[in-house]
């Protein structure tokens, strides 16, 4: 596959985690854009091609799953991916039945 | 010269004061002992004529039950304080794990880079000074938990206050983060600075912001906003220090009450954070006040004396 048409989103407010997990997309030959927070994303125009948002869940004002409902609002399809470093998971699972069977957690990093 | 240090000293200074009446030392042969005394001089309108009661007294035990009230205060200060280093260990390990996390991820892209010589000596350089930059944040964080932890007897000193007032709110970033609250500061830029012990000053907004965070958790996420400001009141020669949520705010009939020991509202509180917080303001010679705000929530003023070189 080539990775010359996707794009991945690192969305996080903290500076320093954001630019390690860009480099180290980038240093697996990815195309990376990074954004301080979930509203300075929306306001660009979605990717043509494949991406993927990689998304830090505690962002301040619209945080991880704000953005997921934005984007589902507006119909979008980017695959997403939470980092947190908060013990969150449970918590994000809770009242979204349908959300737990396709959440698979990992550890980062 | 006597011939012990304190036997019967009262006594004698009863009546040397009535000779000298100033501060006395009493010496024996090999050594000498300070004794506080307090001296009162009152006149007495008689009809023989005008009179002076002289009275000196021993203030040893005074003195030494004050020691021992100072002594407790800090010590009750230092298990407050635990207890509330003990409420933020959560989010104070997530804020260590964010410089952590990115030091690891950061080595694993330069790893990655490496194997695929792909790398510039610019990459390199910028990675290493990344890594390095969040090594050091990761050791201030601990150093910033241990100096509020350690136990020791508090040290006056000048202390600007907006310096220990962002330290704090970077303590708590995490905890912010976890409940859903935003710090707004409003510092002012010209303060004047206090004459404090920085831990004890640290411990006091510790409490009041996270006390405010746990107000917030009663209002909607939208309202969960804190502020922290500062300003100087030159007509009474302070510095004031507010700390406001817009929370449920405290009791109406009587917002101080929060004050009280053993008063709380929260689950696993004791009751005794705000009543220390607010002994520590007047050990320091200021005031710890709360009141409802206007426009809903609490707020709670932090009066401290403003330093000058002037005063007498």
């Amino acid at each position: 596959m080539t990775l010359a048409h996707a794009l991945v989103y690192v969305i996080d407010d903290e500076m320093s985690m954001r630019k390690a997990v860009g480099r180290l997309l980038e240093s697996e030959g990815y195309s990376v854009e990074m954004f301080p927070g979930a509203r300075e994303f929306l306001a660009r125009p979605p990717h043509e091609g494949p991406s993927c948002v990689v998304v830090d869940l505690n962002l301040p004002e619209l945080n991880g799953l704000d953005l997921q409902r934005a984007l589902a609002e507006s119909g979008r399809v980017e695959q997403l991916i939470f980092i947190t470093g908060g013990a969150s998971v449970p918590t994000l699972c809770t009242g979204n039945e349908v959300w737990r069977d396709r959440l698979s957690v990992e550890t980062f990093p | 010269l006597l011939p012990t240090g304190r036997v019967g000293g009262d006594i004698v200074i009863t009546r040397a004061a009535a000779i000298w009446g100033v501060p006395l030392k009493i010496a024996t042969a090999v050594m000498i002992v300070d004794i506080p005394i307090e001296i009162g001089l009152n006149p007495i309108h008689a009809s023989e004529g005008l009179f002076v009661l002289a009275s000196i007294i021993d203030i040893t035990e005074r003195r030494q039950a004050e020691l021992e009230a100072a002594r407790q205060r800090n010590e009750l200060a230092h298990l407050s304080r635990v207890t509330l280093l003990g409420e933020l260990s959560g989010s104070l390990a997530h804020e260590l794990n964010q410089p952590l996390g990115a030091i690891v991820t950061n080595a694993g892209a330069a790893l990655r880079f490496l194997v695929r010589d792909t790398m510039s000596h610019e990459n390199v350089r910028e990675i290493l000074e990344d890594i390095v930059a969040e090594g050091r944040r990761a050791g201030e964080i601990i150093r910033g938990i241990k100096g509020m932890a350690r136990k020791k007897d508090p040290i006056r000193q000048l202390v600007a206050f907006n310096d220990v007032i962002t330290g704090v709110i970077r303590l708590t970033r995490s905890d912010a983060l976890v409940h859903d609250c935003t710090i707004a500061s409003e510092l002012d830029p010209m303060l004047p600075k206090v004459e404090a012990d920085v831990v004890q000053l640290q411990q006091v907004f510790l409490n009041l912001i996270l006390n405010a965070f746990e107000a917030s958790q009663e209002v909607l996420r939208t309202q969960r906003q804190i502020i922290v400001r500062t300003e100087r009141d030159d007509e009474r020669r302070t510095v004031l220090a507010s700390v406001r949520d817009f929370g449920p705010g405290l009791p109406a009939e009587a917002p101080e009450r929060v004050f009280d020991q053993f008063y709380s509202t929260k689950k696993e509180g004791v009751g005794i954070g705000l009543y220390i917080a607010q002994s520590i303001a007047s050990a320091h010679g200021g005031t710890l006040h709360a009141q409802n705000a206007k426009g809903g929530g609490a707020q709670f003023f932090f009066r401290l004396p403003a330093f000058s070189k002037v005063e007498v």
